[in-house]
């Protein structure tokens, strides 16, 4: 009887056991792999969708100043034909440990703002390899609390199927877009009721606040109202906050410094930050191809002096080396070419502005003003007598100068219902009058008894050239 | 002539004592190297899916923190709430998006998708040990919550410094206790975040 062959089943049924052990252990390492490659290669998609947001932004700048370049690689490659996408070519990629990621970006111009200004819309679209085959890693689907799966509700989609890369990248792969608006600069530098560059100092009893012309729930009659009262009228500076001393001041809005903090914020009703920083151009002089020859200068025009305005297509335009009033008996007007109807009047004033004494300049309903002055400008007495009653209707701009900084004053009694453009412009505010609108200075002090009450519809007015690009929203599209 | 007979032996006592113990130390190590593979499945099995888990909380609240129109953390840090953008058409019964993104209307300086004045707020708390992740549409009033992780004992809050950044971390409770104490401590993620779309105004 020969007993000796046992001795394979028993290898063999080893052999198997070892093999059961062994395919388990590459079992729960391998779907453990997956998901760590899935994680590694989410976080990749999103780095590749943020760079061709990038992109987009430097393509956008540049076509400020190169349009016929600037979109060089999209397609189209014109200056003006939307919308534009771009897929980067990916360079040489071998070797181990890393994956190849791709962008899609697709940039329009399709929203615009109520100004007619188009912003772009940036769609960009991230996709990561993922390492290994197509296998599901171990993350289930998300649960409710009543413990039902919500499979869509998975942040960390993989793509077994359905490339969106044309045959770039294989399959599996991890998406991302995200959607960004860049707006241009110039249409969003009034979204404040004050943006300086240096300090902010508060010191009278003045509040700050904020209400909507454009919006009947916010205002009345397009006109401020306390009882309407809004929450928007924010401060900021590009300086550390330790420059600025708000010593109490009320301020219903947010009081936004860049660094340090902020002094004395305890009567602001927003939230105080302290990582600011924005881009306030300077202001350039006006570039006109046609002026009025006369008046070259305003001095204290005896019986007064009116200009006047034209039609949105052919605003007047005036260029004088002073403007001074100084008694109400010799007031500048500033009337429509027909009256009732929307009449525009540019002055650019090479030297100083201003108001003072008893004088006024009356700007009479349905007229839009531009005011450009070089050097300092002094509005007291009677100021500038808004007959609009709409803050986008009077823009003062301060040049900035190539050298040093000039003066904004403003006091007295009379309220000033406008827009100031001064970024090099140290502003100063006292007097009992109030201040509705939105101003931009290199610093301000703002004293007296005053309230300041910004517009926000100004937020629609672009203001100067578009300079630059900014993003405005960031929202990750998760479907 | 007969044949000569087979001799069956039998194993002499010290060939069996001996054959025993081999046979006795083979089979413990067998078990205990079943135990320890037994154990170290479970172990890596629950590290991956607790990374998991940790990431996913993570990436769940950094998605929404970026893209917020405001971040309240209201006293004692351990909720959030945030006011997103209505960003889609449509949604399904889960509230999870369904429909196309639509345009945004710029008003003030700002882009708006869909209602401001109706926006989708989504609100991070502990309930019980789970982070819960609840969602209202405010456009249709459809309220819904996800469980974005459990076994935590703590989620913790906070404003970095006067900015609009977001610090915050999730401590998750310990489920294996080995030795040494710091692994009875729990497990503590955090990330900082900073809310894009409010920095931008």
């Amino acid at each position: 009887m020969n007993k000796s062959g046992g001795i394979l089943i028993v290898a063999l049924l080893s052999l198997g056991v070892l093999a059961l052990i062994a395919t388990a252990s590459l079992y729960q390492v391998g779907n453990r792999h997956a998901t760590t490659y899935h994680s590694l290669s989410w976080n990749e998609a999103l780095a590749s969708a943020e760079t061709g947001a990038d992109f987009a932004m430097n393509a956008m700048n540049l076509s400020l100043t190169d349009p016929a370049t600037a979109w060089t690689g999209w397609t189209p490659a014109d200056a003006s034909t939307f919308p534009k996408t771009w897929v980067p070519a990916i360079g040489p990629h071998k070797g181990e440990g890393n994956n190849k990621v791709y962008s899609s970006v697709r940039v329009d111009n399709a929203i615009a703002d109520r100004n007619g200004q188009p912003w772009y819309r940036v769609r960009a679209t991230g996709v990561a390899e993922v390492a290994g085959t197509c296998r599901a890693g171990i993350e289930g689907a998300a649960l409710t609390v009543g413990g039902v799966k919500n499979h869509r509700g998975v942040l960390r989609k993989s793509r077994f199927t359905g490339d969106l890369t044309g045959g770039v990248l294989r399959l599996p792969q991890v998406a991302r877009t995200i959607e960004v608006m860049a707006a241009p600069v110039n249409a969003r530098l009034l979204v404040r009721w004050l943006s300086a560059q240096n300090e902010i100092t508060m010191s009278g009893t003045g509040i700050i606040d904020s209400f909507d012309s454009a919006d009947t729930a916010k205002s009345t009659a397009a006109q401020y109202n306390p009882a309407k009262r809004q929450m928007r009228g924010d401060i900021a500076t590009n300086a550390s906050g330790n420059l600025s001393n708000l010593n109490g001041g009320t301020v219903w809005g947010n009081a936004s410094s860049n660094g340090g903090a902020i002094q004395n914020t305890g009567n602001v009703h927003g939230s105080v930050f302290n990582n600011f920083s924005t881009v306030l151009p300077p202001v350039t002089k006006p570039a006109w191809s046609a002026v009025n020859i006369t008046p070259n200068a305003i001095n204290d025009p005896p019986g007064g002096m009116t200009l006047v305005g034209g039609p949105a297509g052919s605003p007047q335009n005036y260029k004088v080396s002073s403007l001074n009033i100084i008694a109400s008996g010799n007031p500048l007007v500033l009337a429509p070419h027909v009256a009732g109807q929307e009449s525009y009047v540019n002055i650019w004033v090479t030297g100083a502005t201003s108001v003072t004494g008893t004088g006024y300049i009356q700007q009479m309903p349905g007229v839009h003003v531009a005011i450009y002055s070089e050097q300092n400008i002094t509005l007291s007495g009677g100021g500038i007598v808004n007959q609009t009653n709409v803050a986008r209707n009077l823009q003062i701009y301060g040049v900035t100068p190539t050298v040093g900084s000039c003066r904004f004053t403003l006091s007295g009694t009379a309220t000033f219902i406008g827009v100031l453009d001064a970024p090099a412009f140290d502003i100063s505010i006292s007097g009992s009058g109030a201040f509705i609108g939105a101003a931009i200075g290199q610093s301000a002090t703002l004293s007296g008894t005053g309230d300041f009450h910004y517009d926000e519809d100004l937020g629609n007015l672009a203001i100067g050239p578009a300079t630059s690009y900014q993003f405005a929203s960031w929202v990750e599209d998760v479907r | 002539m007969r044949a000569p007979a087979t001799v069956c032996r039998a194993f002499t006592l010290i060939e069996m004592l001996v054959s025993m113990s081999a046979g006795s130390a083979i089979l413990a190590s067998v078990v205990y190297s079943s135990i320890s593979l037994q154990r170290s499945f479970i172990w890596s099995s629950d590290y991956s899916a607790d990374s998991i888990a940790q990431l996913r909380a993570v990436d769940y609240i950094t998605r929404d923190i970026r893209g917020a129109l405001t971040v309240t953390i209201p006293p004692g840090g351990q909720t959030l709430s945030l006011e997103l953008p209505d960003y889609y058409a449509a949604y399904d019964a889960q509230g999870n998006p369904t429909g196309v993104p639509v345009d945004p209307a710029i008003v003030n300086g700002v882009p708006q998708y869909g209602d401001p004045a109706r926006p989708v707020v989504v609100t991070y708390f502990m309930s019980g040990t789970s982070l819960l992740r609840e969602q209202t549409v405010e456009a249709t009033g459809q309220t819904t919550q996800v469980a974005v992780a459990s076994g935590l004992s703590d989620f913790a809050l906070s404003f970095a410094g006067l900015s609009t950044v977001v610090k915050f971390s999730l401590t998750f409770t310990p489920k294996h206790h080995a030795a040494s104490a710091a692994s009875t401590e729990g497990t503590t993620v955090s990330a900082t975040v900073a809310a894009r779309t409010i920095r931008f105004k």
